[in-house]
C-alpha cells in the first residue's frame, strides 16, 4: 500500500471514530462537518446540491469560495448575490425577446420575484421528502405576461428531471423557455445510470 | 407561509449528501473541459477533475426508479469524453461525501463517505457512516455490491452500491446556452431552444451525449433516514 493510501486509511478510520457507534438510522447527533480528520488538514474542493447554482447564480469571483463553504452559511454569503444575478439575467433576456411575466411567474399569488426565487434556491441543498414522489416539476398555466405555475414540486432529483428547462423558466421568468433537449436513456434497474 | 415552506412543506429534513471527492492526482484525461452546470464550475474543480462534482441525484421508488421503500443517492464526478477515460475512476486521496441534514438546520448531521484505494480496474471502495465505528463497507469498483442486513454490525441494510464509470446522465445544450449569452439574436425557443435558427449551428444538441463520468450510486432503505416518510436535506462535497 502506498504511503498516501496508508494515510488515507488512517484518516478514514479516524473519521469513522467521529461517527456514532452502531448506526442503524442516521441520527442527528454529531455536527460532523465541523470535525476534521486527525491526519493532514483536509480541504473542501467542490460542493454541490441543486444543479446550476454555482454555475449560473454565483458570481465568478466567488465560485471557489462557494465550493469551499457550507450550506449553513449560504444565506449570509450568497442570498443577495443570487437575487442580483437573477435580476440581471431577467433584464438581459428581456432585451433579447424573452417577454417577462408580471407579476413574475410562480404559483398563483406567490410570484417568484428575484428575492423569492433566490430564497427558494438558497441554501444550496437537495430537499427530500421520502413520503411523496421525488422529482422537480410544475405546469405552466396561461400565456405571457400573466403565466402562473401549478403543481410546483422540488423534491429530490430524478435522473429524468429536466432541471435545465425548469431553471430557464423560473430564472428567466418565461414559461416557454427551453433548451429543447430531453433526457438521456437510463437503466430500469440499479445502478440506473447507463453503461459508459 | 414563505415560498420555501410552500414548496417543501413542513419538516423537510435535508440530507446533505455531499459526496466530496477528495483531491486526486490528475490522470490522463485529455478531453477539452466542458464548463457547465457544475461540471467544472470553477477554477479549482477544473484543475482537479477527480474532485469535480457534476451532479447529485436523490430519488425514491415513488417518482424515480428506486425499488419500493428505498432511496437512491447518486454523485457523479470527473467528467470526461467517451473513449478518453482516466486509468481509474476515483482518486485515492479524495474523499467523496454525501451529507445529510436531518433536522432542517442546514448543518450536516451525518455523512456517508466514500474513499478508494488501489489502482486501475481493481480499485476498492470503502464506505464510512453506515456501520459501526472503525468499520466500513468495502467492495470493488465497476460492479454492483449488495450489503445485506447481517454482515456488518449496526448496519440496517440492505444497501446496493456501485462505484465506477457510467454514462453521464446530464443533458443540456450548453453550446446553445453559450451562443445565446454571447450573441445578440432574439430567443427563438420551440425546436430551436437557445439556438439562433438563422445562425450557423441552429440545431440544439446535448453536449453531454458523448460524456462519461465516475459515479457513486448507493441505494438504501428509507428507514436509514428515519422512515418511509422521512425528510432530509442533502448535498455532496469532495475533500482532499
Amino acid at each position: 500500500m502506498t504511503q498516501a493510501a496508508y494515510r488515507a486509511q488512517i484518516a478514514m478510520a479516524m473519521f469513522a471514530l467521529t461517527l456514532l457507534a452502531g448506526i442503524t438510522v442516521l441520527a442527528g447527533c454529531s455536527k460532523d462537518e465541523d470535525k476534521k480528520d486527525s491526519g493532514p488538514a483536509s480541504r473542501q474542493i467542490d460542493r454541490m446540491a441543486f444543479p446550476g447554482i454555482n454555475t449560473v447564480l454565483v458570481p465568478s469571483a466567488s465560485k471557489d469560495i462557494f465550493n469551499a463553504s457550507y450550506p449553513r452559511d449560504d444565506n449570509a454569503g450568497f442570498l443577495a448575490a443570487f437575487t442580483t444575478t437573477i435580476t440581471g439575467l431577467r433584464a438581459n433576456v428581456a432585451a433579447r425577446g424573452v417577454t417577462q411575466n408580471s407579476p413574475e411567474i410562480g404559483p398563483s399569488g406567490s410570484p417568484f420575484t428575484p428575492a423569492a426565487l433566490a430564497d427558494a434556491l438558497c441554501p444550496d441543498v437537495v430537499n427530500v421528502n421520502l413520503g411523496i414522489t421525488t422529482g422537480n416539476s410544475f405546469t405552466v398555466v396561461g400565456a405571457v405576461p400573466t403565466q402562473t405555475l401549478t403543481g410546483l414540486q422540488l423534491n429530490g432529483r430524478n435522473l429524468t428531471d429536466d432541471v435545465i428547462d425548469a431553471a430557464l423558466i423560473l430564472i428567466l421568468n418565461n414559461g416557454a423557455a427551453t433548451d429543447a433537449i430531453g433526457p438521456k436513456t437510463y437503466l430500469g434497474t440499479f445502478p440506473y445510470l447507463n453503461v459508459p | 407561509m414563505s415560498i420555501r415552506a410552500w414548496l417543501f412543506g413542513p419538516a423537510s429534513i435535508l440530507l446533505a449528501v455531499a459526496v466530496v471527492a477528495g483531491a486526486f492526482v490528475v490522470f490522463g484525461s485529455t478531453d477539452t473541459p466542458v464548463e457547465a452546470a457544475d461540471h467544472r464550475d470553477s477554477i479549482t474543480p477544473q484543475t482537479d477533475p477527480f474532485a469535480d462534482i457534476n451532479d447529485v441525484y436523490v430519488f425514491n421508488d415513488r417518482g424515480g426508479a428506486a425499488a419500493a421503500d428505498r432511496v437512491t443517492l447518486v454523485m457523479t464526478v470527473n467528467p470526461h469524453a467517451k473513449g478518453l477515460a482516466p486509468s481509474q475512476p476515483f482518486s485515492n486521496s479524495v474523499k467523496y461525501n454525501l451529507h445529510a441534514d436531518l433536522n432542517a438546520d442546514n448543518v450536516a448531521d451525518a455523512t456517508i463517505t466514500f474513499s478508494f484505494t488501489g489502482s486501475g480496474s481493481t480499485q476498492n471502495f470503502y464506505i464510512s457512516g453506515l456501520s459501526a465505528n472503525n468499520t466500513y463497507l468495502t467492495g470493488v469498483i465497476n460492479q454492483i455490491t449488495n450489503f445485506p442486513n447481517a454482515t456488518v454490525t449496526g448496519f440496517v441494510g440492505p444497501a446496493d452500491v456501485f462505484c465506477g464509470f457510467r454514462d453521464d446522465p446530464f443533458f443540456f445544450d450548453l453550446s446553445g446556452f453559450q451562443q445565446f449569452l454571447a450573441g445578440s439574436y432574439n430567443y427563438a425557443g420551440g425546436a430551436s431552444g437557445l439556438r439562433n435558427p438563422a445562425g450557423a449551428t441552429p440545431t440544439p444538441s446535448n453536449n453531454f451525449a458523448q460524456q462519461n463520468v465516475s459515479a457513486i450510486v448507493i441505494e438504501l432503505p428509507d428507514s436509514t433516514f428515519g422512515s418511509t416518510s422521512a425528510s432530509f436535506r442533502a448535498w455532496a462535497t469532495t475533500t482532499r
